[in-house]
């Protein structure tokens, strides 16, 4: 029961930024809103205690306010983002069947190494 | 290194008939796994638990000697963790990457190291984790920090953190937090730790093999539950930011370096060889970064900037190292982020000027003669620490320096490795390289070689992964049978790799066989019973007021530092002091000097003894084995003593008639003590705008480095950078009024 209690606590600030963080693959969104969520918790209590009101009920209030303007913001930043997202992005074409190196797109400026020239 | 190449070579391997493929021309890269290899790995995977696990309940703690726990482990159990080692082993020598039986079996080696003594001890282990339980329950209880209790209150970020959680929860009782605390911690480092490992350019075999050894080679036990746990899990998350969403997007393979002509260019031997893998080309060591929308990078950047501020509220080395290691990237231009070492660096700067007073004001000399006594620093924490113990305790220390020293020296080969294959780590360079600076710091009790290790720890397993796997990516499986081979055989093929992971099993079996030796070698001593902690509560019970802890040390503590081994102040932290009494070597049942201490602390005052305390000063101060004994029997013998609570495990024991004087008072809670100097207050406005400017300037730089970013390559517009002038002119004058400030109080405040 402590620990569903424990993990509540920490999912609803991780969930407000979750929905902040559009536009992250699902693993960094993941482990950022991890990062997040206890980062506001532990920020929440030491806010607390450096304003001398440090309690467990006034730490709850604070997760849930900054959680709230979180997710308030994360509201308030859709419908540019929703018009960002009906574009659609060109996805770079698939490489043939056969390439091994798909990881390194970078050509090596090895050889041409005079384009500094013709720079302005 | 298309199509073409392959066929030529698949053509010319039939025309030539050497070794001939069975390979049909539209198989997919790799063959599945079969069931039955995986059914094998699964059986062996449990095998190696119920070895590990089950032989646990018949182990015998009593009989644990000076070599720990290693000692008294069955053979089924090691040989379990052998297995366990091997699974995951033959888990990495598949032809694909089986994720889901690699995490599981990471998470089972996590509790099987980390989570032995669960098993074994009743309580959570490690006095020093209990007096972390002391400050979290000295918050929950009076809602406060008392900066002039211990200099640990001047950094409270995480016991009020832990405070607020427990109350939150309606978790009253903390024993079960900190005997969990460093599994659970582990699992947490991982997460950072493989966001990290995902931008690099190496196999996935690399990858694995490098979050594995990260969990192995944590020995050195500072992921109990304490403040630097916490501060190292924010900097792993920190350094996964910046790697991950904050790289330079200029980063290109290098070219060779400007001297080198047409005609030179082609040159080979000798010294052009070292010249090569200096500044030959090279390869990022790292992939190349996703691009990644402004309003992420700004919501990022606000994330990173909130977790150097909380990091520097709840540890004091571990800010420096975000700092040194956000530099660090920059200077190597693999973090665009230019700016952020300033905020860090201030942040830190003001956190120590503004809440550690009570730490600094007293002990100004001690900070500046410790800065750059960068030998002494050496030679405490890594020689000192061996001096003064004795036989099998320092066989276990000198095996710890072995292994940090094998670590850090398979890393750097793993490195030149790399390098040698045209790869260029700077990532894993800096972060390997990084922690070193925080030897110029003071010496932090002696610990800091660990410390060091401990922050050398992410880079140094990957490099180590790197010395067994170095390639950037799984290189084809068809060679030019025309090309001979030094051990061809070995090196084609779909088991090519076998070598190499035989080579790592080697490694990582001596690694898990060396992590369960050091980790726990101390167990003897560092083992709480449940009379340790009952002792203290009877003291607290037997009396209102403050009680004068009166331990017996084999050495002068003045001399050689030391503290009671044993679960001092784990809670009502406030009404604790401590007197040593150097031990009377010659005659144990002297004890004349506890009199006279516990007449001096008055009527709540209780001399303390455990059997983990006795443990530790025969192994650590070469006090007899049977001292304790002795001193114990006089004690109960004397007619001035009473025994106030005795058992095998410890024994509390107070005048029988207490001098009513002297009455000391319990402090009341202090707060943080931010004293006051004449110009305080300005620097306390100065400051939060200075942060605001700086953070507004590094906001404003990813605004106009992203049109850079969406087409990579392409030259900024000459002057762009231009608008950030104005906020680099406002941050300066700020920049030197809160220097000065912080100078300020430095001078005045003693």
């Amino acid at each position: 029961m402590t620990i569903v209690l424990a993990l509540l606590l920490f999912a609803v600030p991780g969930a407000a930024f979750w929905s902040l963080m559009r536009g992250f693959d699902p693993v960094g969104r993941l482990v950022v809103s991890t990062a997040a969520s206890i980062v506001t918790v532990a920020g929440a209590a030491q806010i607390l205690l450096m304003a001398s009101a440090w309690s467990p009920g006034a730490g709850l209030v604070a997760v849930l306010v900054l959680s709230g303007l979180v997710a308030g913001l994360a509201r308030l930043h859709r419908p540019r983002r929703l018009s960002h997202l009906a574009m659609p992005i060109p996805r770079p074409p698939r490489p043939p069947a056969d390439v091994t190196r798909r990881d390194l797109p970078i050509r090596r400026r090895d050889d041409d190494s005079e384009d500094w020239l013709y720079q302005d | 290194m298309g199509g073409e190449t392959r066929v030529t070579v698949r053509q010319a391997s039939q025309s030539e008939g050497g070794a001939p493929r069975e390979e049909p021309a539209a198989q997919p890269p790799v063959p599945q796994t079969p069931r039955a290899v995986l059914a094998a790995l699964g059986g062996m995977l449990t095998l190696g638990l119920a070895l590990f696990w089950l032989p646990l309940r018949g182990v015998d703690l009593e009989a644990m000697d000076g070599y720990g726990l290693i000692g008294v482990l069955p053979v089924a159990t090691l040989l379990g963790a052998a297995l366990l080692v091997l699974t995951f082993m033959a888990t990495l020598a598949l032809a694909r990457p089986q994720r889901l039986l690699l995490a599981l079996q990471i998470l089972l080696l996590i509790l099987a190291l980390h989570g032995v003594t669960l098993a074994l001890e009743p309580n959570a282990r490690f006095p020093t984790a209990w007096q972390t339980a002391g400050f979290i329950e000295y918050v929950t209880r009076n809602h406060d920090v008392s900066w002039d209790l211990d200099a640990r209150f001047s950094t409270p970020g995480f016991f009020v953190f832990v405070a607020f959680v427990m109350k939150a929860v309606g978790q009253n009782d903390i024993e079960p937090i900190l005997r969990w605390a460093p599994a659970v911690t582990n699992m947490l480092y991982l997460l950072p730790y493989a966001l990290i490992l995902r931008t690099l350019r190496a196999t996935w075999r690399a990858k694995w093999f490098a979050a594995w050894l990260f969990i192995a080679a944590n020995w050195v036990g500072q992921d109990y539950l304490s403040p630097q746990a916490f501060a190292y899990l924010l900097y792993l998350f920190f350094v996964a930011i910046l790697v991950n969403w904050f790289r330079h997007h200029d980063e290109t393979t290098q070219r060779s370096g400007r001297r080198r002509s047409t005609v030179t260019r082609e040159r080979r031997g000798g010294l052009w060889r070292i010249y090569n893998w200096l500044f030959g080309p090279k390869d990022p060591g790292e992939l190349p970064a996703k691009p990644v929308g402004v309003r992420e990078q700004s919501i990022l950047l606000i994330l990173l900037f909130v977790l150097i501020l909380v990091g520097t509220a709840a540890h004091q080395l571990t800010p420096f190292l975000m700092t040194a290691s956000c530099a660090g990237l920059v200077i190597v231009r693999r973090c665009s982020l230019r700016g952020l070492p300033f905020i860090a660096g201030v942040v830190y700067a003001a956190w120590i000027s503004f809440m550690t007073v009570g730490y600094w004001s007293s002990r100004k000399g001690e900070l500046f003669g410790g800065l750059g006594k960068v030998f002494t620093n050496v030679q405490q924490s890594t020689g000192g620490r061996i001096g003064t113990a004795a036989g099998a305790t320092q066989d276990i220390q000198l095996l710890r320096i072995l292994i940090a020293l094998a670590v850090v020296s398979l890393a750097v080969a793993g490195l030149m490795r790399r390098r040698s294959r045209g790869i260029d780590d700077r990532v894993a360079l800096v972060l390997l390289l990084v922690p070193f600076s925080s030897f110029g710091l003071q010496n932090y009790g002696g610990e800091l070689a660990l410390r060091i290790y401990f922050f050398m720890l992410p880079a140094a397993c990957l490099l180590i992964a790197y010395l067994f796997f170095p390639a950037p990516f799984d290189a084809p499986r068809v060679r030019d049978p025309k090309v001979k081979l030094w051990l061809g055989r070995l090196r084609t093929g779909s088991r090519r790799h076998w070598p190499a992971v035989a080579a790592a099993s080697v490694f990582a079996v001596l690694l898990v066989g060396g992590f369960l030796s050091v980790r726990y070698g101390n167990e003897k001593y560092e083992q709480v019973r449940k009379s340790d902690v009952k002792a203290f509560d009877v003291m607290l019970r037997s009396t209102d007021g403050a009680v004068g802890v009166v331990w017996l040390s084999a050495e002068n503590p003045e001399l050689v530092g030391g503290e009671p081994v044993m679960p001092w102040s784990y809670r009502s932290w406030e009404r604790f002091t401590r007197t040593p009494v150097v031990a009377n070597r010659n005659n144990p049942a002297d004890i004349s000097q506890i009199v006279q201490r516990l007449k001096e602390q008055g009527p709540g005052g209780f001399f303390v003894t455990t059997r983990s305390h006795e443990d530790y000063q025969v192994l650590s101060g070469g006090l007899a084995p049977d001292y304790a004994v002795k001193l114990r029997r006089a004690m109960a013998a004397s007619p001035e003593i009473t025994t106030v609570f005795a058992d095998r495990d410890a024994a509390v024991y107070r005048l029988k008639n207490p001098p009513a004087e002297p009455r000391p008072t319990v402090p009341t809670t202090a707060g943080l003590g931010m004293r006051n100097s004449p110009w305080t207050p300005a620097g306390l406005i100065y400051l939060p705008v200075l942060l605001g400017v700086l953070l507004a300037r590094e906001l404003r730089r990813l605004r106009l480095l992203a049109p850079r970013q969406a087409r990579p390559g392409v030259p900024a517009a000459p002057g762009d950078m231009r608008r950030l002038r104005p906020l680099t002119v406002l941050a300066i004058p700020l920049l030197i009024s809160v220097v000065a400030v912080i100078i300020e109080r430095f001078v005045i405040i003693s």
